[in-house]
């Protein structure tokens, strides 16, 4: 009895990993198809607000933070649409009207694509100022 | 007390005395982890009392000093953080005030409140509580800490309810609770007694549990837990309906939802969904004093 619960544990548990990884795969190829649209929205949006320099850098930070973002949800089990992830994250970029725009939308409460993007984003923008990204470069 | 009986009493207890005056000049509180896993604020109340031979007493929440207040024991109070300190011990009192004024970031009109805590005092009458700190419990909330390892100083670290700013799309954003971090799978309790009337998973705050608490006054607030997670053991979420007690375990911190770690989001609101966003932040320093919190539209 103990062993044919172990077989069937161990079944399951190697049909779950597999299917994890099959999302997984899956999303890091729709990642991949939206990631020229979306640099090219962010690059408009980064030069726009904070000067043309280092957007390509921030741009693909940001493209790299998400997706570990979403890759780690995906490992974690939790329930991701990664469609709706990458649409909002695009809009966020696309309809940042300068000089300032507010989102208030406290009475829905439920934290927006802003949320997770401005402490994904200054994560970003730290690694980016950090001496050891800025020495990186002139190795190369 | 343990360390009153015993061969080496006489060894012990100049030392721990020593050890603990020290501990509370250099602003090491080792007794607020005392308070354990149902921690309320009220308990950090922390009373270090010595009697007349300079031997430390006694290790009691300032409710309970008062009563047994001796001679010369001084307060330095606010919302929720009490301290009581003798002048016998080889340290000078006003220092002593003084520090703990200043470590608890407390108005210096305290310094007030002390001197008449000692004219009160030194008649040997029954000690009145400090302002701000009522005397009967019922008629002033006590609020828990919805993380028991989450000291009220700790908490006034984080930021409250507030309109945060994109770095680059220099986009407002209200941040309606205040975010406190700990280890995936921290236990996190009710901050009061009340009912579930939600739990499960809510969009971007992921796992959340809503209770619903009715004040003294009747009026009825939300207090909210999000990115909770179901995995692990004693972790899974409670059923709507269910009645807790202050401090009674809601789940455990988790990443779920729009989270980009593990922490316990905290809100307290009017309504279970939407409504006014009360500042989390003061109502848990203030022992459950609401307060508007401060949104993009309404700083």
């Amino acid at each position: 009895m103990k062993h044919v619960a172990m077989i069937l544990g161990s079944v399951i548990f190697s049909i779950a990993t597999v299917h994890a990884a099959d999302i997984a795969k899956d999303a890091q190829e729709k990642i991949e198809k939206w990631q020229d649209g979306f640099m090219n929205v962010c690059q408009n949006a980064f030069e726009k607000e904070a000067g043309a320099q280092s957007s390509k850098e921030y741009c693909l930070c940001i493209v790299d933070s998400h997706k570990n973002y979403i890759l780690g949800k995906i490992k974690e089990g939790e329930k991701i649409d990664v469609d709706e992830h990458l649409k909002e994250l695009k809009a966020l970029y696309q309809n940042s009207s300068s000089p300032v725009a507010t989102e208030d939308d406290d009475e829905a409460g439920e934290p927006s694509m802003a949320d997770i993007d401005i402490d994904l984003s200054k994560a970003c923008l730290d690694k980016l100022k950090s001496p050891k990204a800025k020495k990186e470069p002139a190795k190369k | 007390m343990f360390w009153k009986t015993g061969e080496n009493q006489q060894l012990i207890k100049p030392r721990l005395a020593l050890l603990i005056m020290i501990s509370v000049s250099i602003g090491f509180k080792p007794f607020e982890t005392l308070a354990g896993p149902t921690s309320k604020f009220h308990k950090l109340a922390v009373a270090e009392a010595y009697d007349d031979d300079d031997t430390y007493e006694s290790i009691v929440p300032a409710t309970k000093a008062t009563k047994k207040t001796k001679q010369n024991k001084y307060y330095v109070a606010d919302d929720c953080n009490t301290k009581t300190v003798s002048s016998k011990g080889g340290v000078s009192l006003k220092d002593l005030v003084s520090e703990l004024i200043e470590e608890n970031k407390l108005p210096q009109s305290n310094k007030a409140k002390v001197a008449s805590m000692k004219t009160t005092s030194k008649k040997s009458q029954p000690a009145k509580a400090p302002a701000g700190m009522s005397k009967k419990p019922s008629a002033k909330l006590k609020v828990a800490s919805p993380i028991a390892s989450y000291t009220s100083k700790m908490i006034a670290s984080k930021n409250g309810p507030s309109c945060r700013l994109h770095p680059i799309l220099k986009r407002y954003k209200t941040h309606a609770g205040i975010d406190l971090a700990a280890k995936t799978g921290t236990p996190i309790v009710s901050v009061m007694d009340g009912v579930v009337v939600f739990s499960g998973t809510a969009g971007g705050y992921g796992n959340l549990v809503t209770v619903k608490h009715t004040l003294p006054n009747g009026k009825v607030i939300y207090s909210k837990y999000a990115h909770m997670t179901t995995k692990g053991k004693g972790c899974a979420l409670p059923k709507p309906g269910t009645k807790v007690k202050q401090g009674q375990k809601l789940g455990c911190v988790g990443s779920t939802g729009r989270s980009t770690g593990p922490h316990l989001h905290f809100e307290i609101r009017s309504e279970a969904k939407g409504g006014t966003v009360y500042d989390s932040k003061h109502f848990l320093l203030s022992n459950g004093e609401l307060k508007l919190g401060k949104t993009c539209g309404r700083k």
